[in-house]
């Protein structure tokens, strides 16, 4: 069964009785993913995280009746979780703007790729976490959870073109952070 | 801007190392029933489908990979139909390396499945066996005990359905679309014997 069937059938299962078994069926397989980005997005606090997902399936299940499929279930949830988190960062936290600033120069991503390795996982998870919430959200998307910048693009109510320019700075900002930081054996 | 690659993804890993809290879908669950979002109760019509692990998932969930469930079955004594046909399930013994995200995925497949068949009122309930069990003969005037037969293949069975169709084609028709054929194990479709 392909993801996009089965999303349906989850969908389906759920509304035909709106049952606590079908919500926890489509609970398990979504959200997961949608944890990870929570937390990404809320700087490892699990406590916010949490308080996020709750508040993004209350939204979700309340609309998913009228759910059109232009897109596919995950992206929508997505964009939930996404706007929730935003909203949990209005009120819980103050990001520096400095990493903004920073001009945009032209790197080779094979070579992004092979500077990450260098770097231990805490490192990279706190110089994510570290970025500005726009970056953050292009990198969480693009680069941990795979999303395509046609999917980020329906996310984020922007065009493919931004979605790539975007995290073209996001992975700028990321490395500007990152050498702040020593590789891994070179202590 | 050039693409910067649409499938570069150099911050995969970080997918790794982060538990989703096991209280978590319980509040989520609470929060929308004082909402009047959720029933709180299924309606009686429909059979109460409750989930659990087959056998050959055993090893990923020692490693606590999985939390208690995989297939989903109708609890048993919800439906007064007697049931037509009997779906066993054989196992196939080669799914211990099968990948966490993969096992979750196979979970809600089966989950899926069973739900879907549950509301049709085709699929009357469900079990998985656990590997504990013997066997028994009668030999030489006595009982005799031994360890759990196999199939020809060296396959145990790992559980059952019972449902309720209209004749062996359909039963046929349903045990087709069982994902358990999808990934080793194989289906005995057998009618039950009315006369």
């Amino acid at each position: 069964m392909d993801e996009k069937t089965m999303e349906r059938q989850l969908a389906k299962a759920f509304l035909a009785e709106r049952s606590e078994e079908g919500f926890r069926q489509m609970y398990a397989h979504f959200t997961p993913s949608l944890y990870r980005i929570a937390l990404r997005m809320c700087k490892g606090h699990t406590t916010t995280a949490e308080d996020v997902i709750q508040e993004m399936w209350i939204r979700a299940i309340e609309r998913i009746s009228g759910f059109s499929w232009a897109s596919t279930l995950r992206t929508w949830l997505t964009g939930i979780v996404l706007n929730c988190a935003r909203e949990q960062l209005r009120d819980q936290s103050k990001n520096s703007p400095f990493l903004d600033a920073l001009p945009e120069t032209v790197s080779s991503p094979t070579l992004f790729a092979d500077e990450l390795d260098r770097f231990a996982r805490q490192d990279l998870v706190q110089a994510v976490e570290a970025l500005p919430v726009g970056y953050r959200e292009i990198l969480i998307l693009h680069d941990i959870e795979g999303f395509t910048h046609q999917s980020i693009a329906t996310i984020l109510t922007i065009t493919p073109g931004t979605s790539k320019s975007q995290l073209h700075r996001a992975r700028q900002a990321l490395r500007e952070t990152l050498n702040h930081k020593s590789p891994r054996g070179s202590k | 801007m050039t693409d910067p690659n649409e499938d570069d993804t150099p911050l995969f890993s970080l997918q790794d190392g982060v538990e989703l809290p096991d209280a978590l879908s319980n509040r989520t669950v609470q929060s929308l029933q004082n909402r009047g979002l959720l029933q709180e109760n299924p309606a009686p019509s429909s059979p109460r489908i409750r989930r659990f692990h087959p056998g050959w998932l055993l090893a990923a969930s020692a490693a606590g990979l999985l939390i208690g469930s995989l297939f989903p079955v109708v609890e048993r004594g919800v439906s007064p139909k007697a049931p037509t046909h009997l779906l066993v399930l054989h196992g196939s013994n080669n799914d211990r390396n099968v990948a966490p995200d993969e096992i979750m995925r196979r979970v809600q497949e089966y989950t899926v499945w069973a739900s879907n068949q549950g509301q049709s009122g085709e699929l009357l309930s469900g079990e998985k066996l656990a590997n504990a069990g013997k066997s028994l003969r009668f030999s030489n005037d006595q009982i005799e005990t031994g360890p759990l037969g196999s199939g020809v293949d060296g396959s145990q069975i790992e559980g059952f359905f019972l449902l309720d169709t209209k004749d062996l084609a359909r039963a046929m028709n349903v045990a087709k679309t069982c994902p358990h054929l999808q990934y080793g194990g194989w289906i005995e479709l057998r009618e039950i014997d009315r006369r």
